[in-house]
């Protein structure tokens, strides 16, 4: 449960309460825009360097983290043995977990003089820009003092008078301005640094353009959060998706102190703030909350990000528009699962939650990703873990059906993954009472009854030799000095330890590099030649022989007998021993076999409650029950209401 | 120079001072709510806003000075409305107005005519 103030809990069950909701879109999220790049021809070796192994560190110009991780240890002479700087991060891993920023290879002299640029790249199609912000190292106070910045459109022309600072005193600079349309790049020059004999370091150079909706701005707000939304109270691979349906007025908008008519509306696009941000991946950070006296106390209720239409409706003035919260950015991209892992042997499943979480992070990548899995799935152990072609939350959804657990993101945009021991309830959190509920229902779920399980057991073998795991007769070609990357998934997978050659070939072709994964590679072949290249690609692997015959299995003859059989058939890659295969069969025999009277609820709602809440609500007359809350379906329209469905605690 | 009691609209910043004579000012609070009885039988209530409407009702009023309701109403635009409770202090809404009814019980086509019966309702966005 969120914390929140009394005074909301007594607003929040009050006879006459005030409902409130607010949201905040970011219309140029850095972690999600496809098109932004930063790019300097003045960057230090370090960089370099970086780049060099797939890590880019200039996007960290952009990525909205202002403050440096370490002091690092550059070689400008400033550097002296034994002080408190770290080596600067180097690796895809450590640029992703570091924040450094943007080093020139100039170097200020013994004035602070300097003349060094870097560029931020936006959409190619150009955006608005209403603000800039410049920020300097904080843990070693160095910030530029003179410096430029200008903005450009299409064929490189200067948008606007560049805004040039003298004299600057602030280690964060930041600057407000009438909005300049149709930026497609902008350029950070200094020309002098507040700190002599060394060189430039820049945390942050971005345009941030946002804002903040509520009141009479928002039409409605609906957010669906549920955590098992795929067997109904079956707790195998419960990994939400959650979903936010957002209704804003189109008639006047006031965005800065400047109204916008019909801002939503195709086609109306001069001098329009919002024309060009409607598009997918905005984030928005939703808010329900309520108005006591003067105060109106806000929850958080998740971070989302716009997918597919904002639909404008003509006939009620409004724009609607449907965004998922992180669970669905990981829905769409593909978990290219590294060949390495199949040389890991009796690994726990946090152990591989936080290898593809990690993964994710550093190569989506979503920098600003935040998870927390549970202790708990430290005991759960796989012997040989392997992963195949699927995206990121196919692969989180088999580790938490491994563990019978779940997997969201929490309101305050954390990934919880949590194993089923984890997940059978705590103490209640809050009571619902008749006073809060309008109706009330316990459904039999004979549907979700499950009393005969059979678990298989996923073992897998490696080959004994390395065969080819591909073997097409495809002929590839590679123009005269020119390189192409191939993506190639294999006959059989997995696979591991590959050698690739490059047969029947004509020319110069060779290869320059390999990304290995488990179902397949991207190979880059380059051909220096002055002639066109041709040749097949063979790769030689071992091979797994996944085997899936032993079965284990758990039922309850007399609910067999009362009900019938209600079979559940479970395979996971993840579960390779009978004792976790009998185990997993147990617990859903024993906590799935009888009829639960899990509840549902059409109440008033508590924005402050959590999914995987424990909450306690009447029975039959005095009788009261604990249950586990596993969806809420938010309804707000001025008027706040909520459809909870919770599940019954095993024994309760 | 405002005086207490004076009403303007118009659009803001270009409100029309309306007549007083013959004049009688109705305001009362509308609360816009969704409302229902919970499982222990008891009323609850979400309120959503609490807004004013606002009636002014003419017993009788010159042509000339309806004329110039009818223009404030023609603008079709959301309309300032101040109320000055003293000379110098107002309270300010944004309002819309609804369609006029007038009854004529007078015709002079140089004064405009004396109507009767006119009420101007204004509801607060």
């Amino acid at each position: 449960m969120i914390p929140v103030t009394s005074a909301f809990k007594a607003a929040s069950t009050a006879t006459k309460r005030q409902a409130k909701a607010k949201v905040e879109i970011i219309w140029t999220d850095p972690f999600v825009d496809p098109f932004l790049n930063v790019e300097s021809t003045d960057k230090n070796y370090g960089i370099t360097v970086a780049e060099s192994l797939g890590a880019d560190i200039l996007m960290q110009l952009v990525d909205n983290i202002d403050t440096p991780s370490y002091k690092y240890c550059i070689l400008d002479g400033s550097w002296e043995l034994g002080d408190d700087k770290v080596l600067a991060p180097c690796t895809p891993e450590e640029v992703s977990n570091f924040q450094i920023g943007w080093y020139s290879d100039s170097v200020a002299d013994a004035n602070g003089v300097i003349d060094c640029s870097v560029k931020v790249n936006f959409d190619l199609a150009g955006r608005i820009v209403t603000n800039v912000r410049v920020i300097g190292d904080s843990l070693l106070n160095q910030f530029p003092v003179d410096f430029t910045v200008s903005f450009y459109g299409a064929g490189y022309t200067l948008l606007g008078d560049p805004i040039e600072i003298t004299g600057n005193t602030l280690l964060a600079w930041s600057r407000q301005f009438d909005s300049i349309d149709g930026v497609i790049y902008m350029v950070l020059n200094i020309t002098k640094w507040n700190t002599p004999n060394t060189v430039v370091k820049i945390l942050e150079f971005f345009s941030l353009e946002s804002d903040v909706f509520e009141g009479d701005t928002i039409v409605s707000l609906d957010i669906l959060e549920e955590r098992e939304a795929k067997n109904g109270s079956s707790p195998i691979g419960n990994v939400s998706l959650n979903e936010l349906t957002l209704k804003l007025q189109n008639i006047k908008i006031v965005s800065g102190g400047v109204a916008y008519y019909n801002p939503f509306t195709y086609g109306n696009s001069e001098n329009n703030r919002f024309y060009d941000f409607l598009k997918p991946n905005r984030r928005i950070n939703a808010y329900y909350g309520f108005k006591y006296g003067s105060t109106v106390e806000y929850v958080k209720m998740g971070t989302f990000w716009t997918k597919g239409d904002w639909r404008c409706n003509e006939m009620d003035f409004s724009t609607t528009v449907s965004a998922y919260d992180r669970m669905g950015l990981l829905k769409n991209v593909t978990f290219e699962c590294p060949e390495p892992i199949m040389a890991l042997e009796n690994v726990t499943l946090k152990y591989l939650a936080e290898l593809v979480l990690n993964h994710a992070k550093a190569n989506i990548p979503l920098r600003d990703l935040q998870w927390y899995v549970g202790n708990d799935l430290e005991s759960y152990t796989v012997t040989k873990p392997w992963f195949g072609k699927g995206t990121y939350f196919d692969a989180i959804r088999l580790i938490a059906e491994a563990c019978l657990g779940c997997a969201w993101m929490s309101k305050d945009d954390v990934l919880y993954i949590r194993s089923y021991t984890a997940n059978v309830g705590g103490v209640s959190v809050l009571s619902i009472t008749r006073d809060d509920y309008f109706d009330k229902n316990q459904p039999s779920n004979v549907d979700s009854m499950k009393n005969f399980v059979e678990v298989s057991i996923q073992s897998i073998t490696k080959s004994e030799e390395k065969e080819a795991v591909y073997s097409d007769k495809k002929l590839y070609t590679v123009a005269a000095e020119d390189e192409e990357i191939f993506e190639l998934s294999y006959n059989n997978t997995p696979v591991s330890d590959t050698e690739f050659s490059l047969e029947n070939l004509t020319g110069s072709a060779a290869i320059k590099s390999i990304q290995r994964f488990t179902y397949g590679c991207r190979i880059t072949i380059e051909n220096t030649g002055l002639t066109e290249s041709t040749f097949n690609i063979s790769v030689l692997g071992y091979t797994y022989a996944l085997n899936s015959d032993l079965v284990v299995s758990s039922q309850d003859d007399d609910l067999i007998t009362e009900y019938g059989r209600k079979e559940l058939k479970y395979e996971n890659n993840l579960v390779q021993d009978e004792t976790t295969a009998q185990f997993i069969a147990d617990v859903l025999v024993g906590g799935y076999g009888t009829l639960r009277r899990d509840v549902n609820l059409k109440w008033r709602g508590d924005p402050s409650i959590e999914v995987g809440d424990t909450v306690t609500v009447p029975e039959y007359e005095n009788n009261t029950a604990d249950f586990v809350v596993i969806k809420n379906d938010w309804s707000f329209d001025g008027a706040l209401s909520c459809n909870t469905q919770a599940r019954k605690l095993l024994g309760d | 120079m405002a005086k207490a009691g004076e009403i303007y609209l118009g659009l803001s910043g270009s409100e029309y001072l309306l007549t007083p004579a013959d004049r009688k000012l109705t305001i009362t609070d509308e609360e816009i709510l969704r409302e229902g009885r919970v499982a222990s039988g008891k009323l609850r209530q979400e309120i959503i806003a609490v807004k004013k409407n606002f009636s002014l009702k003419y017993e009788y009023i010159g042509g000339t000075n309806l004329a110039t309701i009818q223009t404030i109403y023609n603008l079709q635009d959301e309309l300032s409305l101040k109320i000055y409770n003293t000379d110098t202090l107002h309270d300010d809404y944004t309002v819309i107005m609804r369609p006029i009814t007038k009854e004529r019980v007078l015709l002079d086509t140089i004064g405009g005519g004396l109507w009767a019966g006119v009420t101007v309702e204004l509801v607060e966005v």
